[in-house]
């Protein structure tokens, strides 16, 4: 009678949101001492204290976030046989370069490695980032080479995170309406998610 | 950065001269009101020996304006630059209290201030060089032990000092980073007025300033390029026509 299915749970849109959204200020608090000091941009947007304050604060939310996100992927994003193909043909999305990509299941390879990411990156960055944040008391040579560890984690992620936000927005219509409905359409699942359906319809559930 | 010291000016500290009265450290923090705790011209003493076998010297301590300066290019907003004169200016206006200028010196030389959130260091009395005066340390400094003036100058007369001596040795401050604008007379080794021998700036500041905050910017720029030209020319993967028609 419905031609959506259920993809994430209330509780699942709800830690996605919260993580979410502690990731962007984050970044943007973040990038804000990260980025190269372009002349003209020289007293425009140069950060301040209250970037500093803000990206404290919502560094606490985000650790506390990352076990529930973690807890809720975990199982889907199981590494399985096929995967790696996939990542060596791009899923397919790179049009004629690469064709036959295995069929993906509830998580394709891509959105794995993503979830991978924000767990090892996720780790990196409270280790690093609790170590500058108590920088009087640490030593200096330490505190500069977790401001490496930091940046390296912000890159690792960021790249991942640009087409994360591209393919469930414009670069895979259809996807974004998941983030407050919880559903997607079957014509959707049976596209990007082929043998999740399957397997939905071998249970029954669509 | 600034490789050429020629038209630079700078300060001559001779450790001979100094009896430690601290009135350069005095000074500073008169001319400025630097706030309690803070004092950015210091003076320690150095001792070796005991007692009726010793020897006492007294060493200042201030940023040293060093060509390659670790603090510049630590700084995430600028707010540390080259003046003409060669000094290194940190401009309090600019400071946003990160403090990776604090962490990044190898003299450590800058100090944060925590009731005001901005980092603080010598800019060399710019204010007063600019009508002409000396810096106020220098002007005050009773014994002559300070001088302030052309590198070239400063260099000729440290090196009478040192001359004088018989010792063949460079002044402290000629031989790293690129030249310091701020250079000592010295008679012994460094580590005899607890100087470090050979600062350098960081590796990690380097590679955290010069390799991964460049390659990282061009790196997301580059994604958000890449994900722009996969929508224009490959396209979204849209849901076809076709496979809509089996809805049950
Ligand atoms: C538990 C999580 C985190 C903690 C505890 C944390 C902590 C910190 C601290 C203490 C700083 C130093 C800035 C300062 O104190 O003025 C910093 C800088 C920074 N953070 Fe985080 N952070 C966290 C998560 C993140 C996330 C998720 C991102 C980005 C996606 C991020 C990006 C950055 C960047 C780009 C910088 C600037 C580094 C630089 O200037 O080289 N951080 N973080
Ligand atoms: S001594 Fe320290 S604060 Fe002064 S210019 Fe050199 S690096 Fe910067
Ligand atoms: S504390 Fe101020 S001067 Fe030092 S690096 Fe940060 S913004 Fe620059």
């Amino acid at each position: 009678m419905n031609d959506t299915i259920l993809r994430m749970k209330s509780h699942e849109i709800i830690i996605h949101w919260l993580h979410l959204i502690c990731f962007c200020i984050l970044l943007v608090t973040g990038i804000l001492l990260f980025l190269p000091r372009f002349p003209f941009l020289k007293g425009v947007i140069n950060g301040s204290v209250l970037t500093k304050t803000i990206h404290h604060i919502f560094a606490i939310p985000f650790a506390l976030f990352l076990p529930f996100v973690i807890w809720m992927f975990w199982k889907p994003c199981r590494w399985e046989k096929g995967d790696f193909t996939w990542i060596t043909k791009a899923g397919g999305y790179l049009g004629n370069l690469f064709k036959n990509a295995p069929e993906a299941g509830e998580f394709n390879a891509g959105q794995k490695l993503f979830f991978y990411n924000t767990i090892v990156s996720g780790i990196l960055f409270i280790i690093s980032g609790l170590i500058m944040w108590q920088a009087s008391v640490m030593p200096p040579e330490l505190v500069r080479w977790m401001y490496i560890v930091h940046d390296l984690a912000m890159v690792m992620v960021v790249l991942m995170f640009v087409a994360h936000v591209y393919l469930s927005t414009i670069g895979a219509p259809g996807s974004f309406q998941l983030l407050y409905t919880g559903r997607v359409s079957k014509s959707w699942a049976r596209l990007h998610h082929p043998r999740w359906y399957k397997e939905l319809e071998k249970e029954g559930r669509v | 950065m600034q490789d050429d010291l020629k038209d630079s000016y700078g300060i001559l500290f001779d450790v001979e001269r100094c009896v430690g009265c601290n009135a350069c450290a005095m000074a500073c923090k008169a001319e400025f009101g630097w706030p309690e705790g803070h004092f950015i011209v210091r003076v320690e003493p150095v001792e070796h020996g005991a007692f009726p076998v010793v020897e006492k010297n007294f060493v200042r301590n201030a940023c040293m304006h060093c060509s390659d300066a670790a603090c510049m290019m630590a700084c995430p907003v600028s707010a540390i630059s080259r003046r003409p004169n060669g000094a290194v200016f940190l401009d309090e206006k600019l400071c946003i209290g990160c403090q990776y200028c604090v962490i990044s010196c190898p003299f450590n030389v800058p100090q944060f201030n925590r009731r005001l959130g901005k980092s603080y260091k010598c800019n060399l009395c710019e204010h007063r060089t600019a009508e002409g005066k000396e810096p106020a340390c220098v002007a005050t400094c009773i014994t002559g032990a300070l001088r302030y003036g052309k590198i070239d100058d400063l260099k000729a007369q440290g090196g009478e000092i040192l001359a004088s001596t018989g010792v063949e040795r460079k002044l402290y401050g000629e031989s790293f980073l690129k030249g310091t604008h701020v250079l000592y007379a010295i008679k012994d080794e460094p580590e005899h007025y607890g100087l470090n021998r050979d600062p350098k700036v960081p590796l990690s500041v380097i590679v955290w300033k010069q390799f991964i905050q460049p390659i990282g910017t061009y790196g997301i720029f580059g994604a958000i390029m890449a994900a722009i030209a996969h929508y224009l020319i490959i396209g979204p993967k849209k849901e076809k026509k076709y496979e809509v028609k089996s809805d049950e």
